[in-house]
């Protein structure tokens, strides 16, 4: 069933009962989610974490021929700094207090004429914050105004950063204004490409996927990050679809499969040996390439083993913090490392990772399992009751479990996907390590008694 | 000036509260807001690395609003997690930061702090909301918040210190090099005899909040200081002295010294004696570079992008003892016509500056450095794209500079004169290398064959035939 008709993304929580709220075990999880509808719970302790605006921007903000107006306070529109190293340039309509009294639309109608005027974009791309949420500013009068003079697509980002617990709803968003706006309705025949649906991840990953892609000489377009419009426009006309985290990109996938008979090869992420042979093989199985494709396979395979120790976890306990997309992936190589996984933390669960749940059947039951965006005092909880002793983790700010005593392994500006990530995440451990011996341990955080307590202490049913 | 703004700098009042509360040891910000508020300021200032303090980014708690907060009200979910925070997470004191969400739905946020702090606990509030103002605007908000009710949550004992001397007006990370700059004004301030209480940073903590009203006198260095200045002074009779900008150099520190006296009980043989030596060190110093600063014609026309507090402190040294033409000067903070604030530095501005712009807008700012035709530009890593496009070198000074870890360098005072001095001349003399190098390629006749030597350490030669090593040098032809 396709969502293109509703007028805006639904939630996650709504299209596929995204859960954001979980401390217990591995088998509890497989409880919890066993069900056609998973069960909403909430924290009565909660620490900030990102938002679907956040995530909305992120994406946006790599379109190379978009203008994005961020409308809101000028706080959030303070969000475009965090990539403005990359030469980025963005807006903000500012609003101050007299706009969320009398509303905002003319600041945001001379924004997208400055926008229009400035940057000569292909597409300009309005994103909700909460200001304008609450006062429900109208957005689309300035659209239909201003669309005919313009020249190009206006697209309202309908974010609020209040209604969805799971930021990954801003990708599920985007994604929804792509497809219903920019993705040619009407492609004329098929072009020799597949489309590589990428929202969250860094250059150093997508390089290490698009190098096994350029050995096979297979020809993609990477969309909707570091994309054109004319990129995603075409997105209809690619022979195949393929997705790197399949929570993020899935979604994208499957509309471009039934709106527009892409095919989607559906495939774990391209993570570790397994992973990304996996991604690679079904490809290549369905662009009739697969010998080629097994001679590559089995020649890097047999080169990156040499150069691996394989027991450089050995008699270690592993708390292991990611997308749980890539949790099978990152596990099954921190096993193979000789580490034993003890521990594991994502920002969410939703019915379609019931997938990746059922393959983590080599861990204990028992595993501890937190659902939940950041929240690393429940972590820190987590880590001392597991007796971790490294934690491995793709998010900001992961130091915090040095003060548990913990070994710390950041993954965020590394690539971890495809081959390459095999070798980088093995080395980068190693270097984390070496730092962890010498590191002078600091006061922790959390007082004592909160370690001692529960884990789940603050995490209730929710009741409406 | 259009009210929309192309890539703002700034982040709003709820950033620069929790940006201002976050550098305080022992103090735990608690942002009332939906999830992401807090985090767009991490996110933002994490590409102008100055590291993280304890409780930063995702480990600041906060009631992360949900729709069902902004239909049905917050304030149950804010004191859910006020009582929550205090039994987790370790603090000396719990600061309560508002948004503009809680705003518009109209949360009794003061209700719920009075609440818990009848049950003894050390929480205090501030109610500014995003859409009141900026960051500058949330730093002297806050802390005059603070001060307001910190008497009430926690008692410092009434001990008047003739020594001790409040520091406002430099915002955390607003100041790119804010930790270094309070080291050197407390080196100074030691310099005098005095103690400086600095509130933020290494040297600062939690319990100098209290301990503010024991002060002797507070010095404002930037005009976002003077509201928590004047609650001291409205409470606890704490006199006030602004001061145009941080020191920088000798005279500077012996203007501030001249302040100083009269106002405070100070032995002025020992200051004397701190003048004397850091003159001696200055002087020392700058004849060394006299010859970098002749020689690479440092002295230039410049424009500087910055806060105002910075840009005094920068352009009038520059002006004064590098003899920089300070072509344009454009603020950064002070956008509007101040009424609230007295620090009026209009006369300095003019007395270093050609011109004075005020914009936030990246387009406008460009404008006006286009248009100024600077040789240099002293700013941020934002007017990296103009400096780039007009060729000339950009020295990086103001928020946000990416891709440098700023953690103790200064550039107050007279250290901080060194370093500005040393990164002026590193700046401009890469970018010579580089032009240097150009023009050097230019000089090649390209129809002749042009010999360079490659990493590997084989000289190869490039002619309009192609590129190969040479066989009868060399012995050997793989090229």
């Amino acid at each position: 069933m396709s969502f293109l008709d509703e007028r805006k993304a639904l939630t996650r929580e709504k299209r596929l009962s995204a859960l954001s709220h979980f401390h217990g075990t591995l088998e509890g999880l497989i409880d919890e989610t066993s069900g056609t509808e998973i069960k909403q719970r909430v924290r009565t302790l909660s620490q900030i974490h990102v938002d679907e605006t956040i995530y909305a921007f992120n994406v946006l903000s790599k379109i190379e021929d978009a203008a994005i107006i961020v409308n809101g306070s000028v706080g959030c529109g303070n969000l475009g700094l965090s990539h403005a190293d990359e030469g980025f340039g963005w807006y903000s309509t500012s609003l101050v207090e007299r706009d969320t009294i009398l509303g905002g639309d003319d600041k945001l109608r001379e924004a997208v004429l400055r926008a229009n005027e400035e940057k000569h974009p292909k597409a300009i791309f309005i994103i909700g914050t909460p200001v304008v949420a609450i006062n429900n500013d109208d957005i689309n009068s300035v659209i239909l105004e201003l669309e005919d003079e313009v020249g190009v697509p206006i697209i309202s980002i309908y974010t609020d950063g209040f209604k969805s617990k799971t930021p990954v709803t801003g990708y599920d968003i985007v994604t929804h204004s792509l497809l219903k706006y920019i993705v040619d309705k009407t492609p004329e025949e098929k072009e020799d490409f597949i489309n590589v649906v990428s929202f969250s991840e860094s250059v150093e990953d997508l390089g290490a996927v698009v190098e096994s892609l350029k050995e096979l000489k297979i020809n993609y377009h990477i969309i909707p990050s570091f994309s054109s419009i004319d990129d995603i426009k075409a997105a209809s006309k690619a022979k195949a679809t393929v997705v790197l985290n399949p929570e993020e990109g899935e979604y994208l996938a499957k509309e471009l499969e039934e709106v527009f008979d892409v095919p989607y090869i559906a495939s774990e992420a391209p993570i570790g040996f397994r992973g990304t042979k996996n991604f690679l093989l079904k490809l290549a199985a369905f662009l009739g390439i697969e010998d080629k494709a097994i001679e590559y396979v089995d020649e890097v395979e047999a080169e990156l083993t040499k150069s691996l120790s394989k027991d450089a976890l050995d008699g270690k306990n592993i708390f292991v913090d990611a997308s749980f997309s890539k949790i099978p992936a990152l596990t099954r190589f921190l096993k193979y490392l000789g580490g034993t996984v003890v521990g594991i933390g994502s920002p969410f669960i939703d019915l379609e990772n019931k997938k990746q749940l059922s393959k983590l059947d080599f861990l204990s039951k028992g595993t501890t399992v937190v659902i939940g965006n950041g929240q690393y005092f429940e972590k820190a909880n987590a880590l001392t009751k597991t007796e971790t002793d490294i934690y491995i983790s793709e998010f900001e700010g992961s130091s915090f479990a040095a003060d548990e005593g913990v070994a710390v392994v950041a993954t965020k500006y590394i690539a971890t996907f495809g081959f390459k990530g095999v070798q980088v995440l093995h080395d980068t451990i190693l270097k984390n390590l070496r730092f962890s011996e010498v590191a002078a341990l600091n006061e922790s955080r959390y007082k004592e008694t909160w370690k001692k307590k529960s884990g789940n202490w603050y995490v209730k049913q929710e009741v409406s | 000036m259009s009210s929309v703004i192309k890539n703002p700098r700034n982040g709003c009042a709820l950033h620069g509260a929790l940006q201002t509360v976050q550098e305080i040891k022992g103090v735990v910000p608690v942002v009332h807001a939906n999830a992401g508020c807090g985090v767009i300021n991490y996110l933002a200032n994490s590409n102008a690395s100055g590291g993280n303090s304890k409780f930063s980014g995702y480990s600041i708690p906060g009631t992360a609003a949900q729709e069902r907060h902004v239909i049905f009200g917050g304030a149950s979910r804010l004191r859910e997690q006020i009582k929550n925070t205090i039994k987790v997470v370790s603090g000396d004191l719990y600061v309560i930061l508002n948004s503009c969400e809680s705003a518009m739905v109209g949360d009794d946020v003061d209700a719920m702090t009075r609440e818990i702090v009848e049950q003894g606990e050390p929480v205090v509030d501030t109610l500014v909301a995003g859409f009141n103002g900026g960051t500058h605007f949330g730093y002297e908000h806050v802390l005059a918040d603070i001060f307001k009710s910190i008497d009430q949550v926690k008692h410092a004992e009434d001990a008047k210190n003739p020594k001790l001397v409040n520091v406002f007006g430099i915002i955390p990370g607003k100041d790119p090099y804010w930790q270094g700059n309070l080291d050197e004004i407390q080196r100074i301030f030691e310099g005098f005899g005095l103690e400086a209480n600095l509130i933020f940073g290494a040297n600062g903590d939690a319990a100098d909040l209290s301990n503010a009203k024991n002060a002797a006198i507070s010095i404002v260095f930037s005009r976002w200081g003077e509201l928590p200045a004047k609650v001291l002074n409205e409470k606890y009779d704490i006199p006030v002295l602004l001061r145009p900008s941080l020191p920088v150099g000798v005279e500077d520190i012996k203007d501030l010294a001249k302040a100083l006296i009269g106002k405070l009980d100070l032995e002025e043989d020992k200051i004397q004696s701190f003048i004397e030596k850091e003159e001696s060190y200055e002087r020392n110093l700058l004849y060394r570079v006299r010859d970098e600063i002749i020689e690479n014609g440092l002295s230039k026309k410049a424009i500087i992008v910055g806060d105002e507090e910075q840009a005094v402190r920068i352009g009038r040294f520059l002006k004064n003892q590098v003899g920089v033409e300070i072509v344009g000067t454009i603020l950064t903070d002070a956008l509007k016509k101040d009424e609230e604030h007295e620090t009026d530095n209009e006369e300095i501005l003019k007395s270093f500056s050609n011109n004075v712009y005020k914009s936030v807008d990246q387009k406008e700012i460009n404008d006006i450095i286009r248009g100024s035709r600077p040789e240099v530009i002293f700013g941020s890593s934002l007017e990296k794209e103009i400096a780039n496009k007009l060729d000339i070198p950009l020295v990086e000074t103001s928020y946000p500079v990416f891709n440098k870890l700023i953690i103790g360098k200064s550039n107050a005072g007279v250290r901080g004169l060194v370093s500005i001095i040393e990164d002026y001349f590193t700046v401009v003399r890469e970018f010579e290398y580089e032009r240097k190098l150009e023009i050097q390629k230019s000089l090649k006749n390209l129809n002749k064959e042009i010999w360079y030597e490659k990493g590997d350490g084989y000289g190869r030669v490039k002619s309009n035939k192609g590129l190969y090593i040479r066989k009868q040098e060399l012995g050997i032809s793989n090229g």
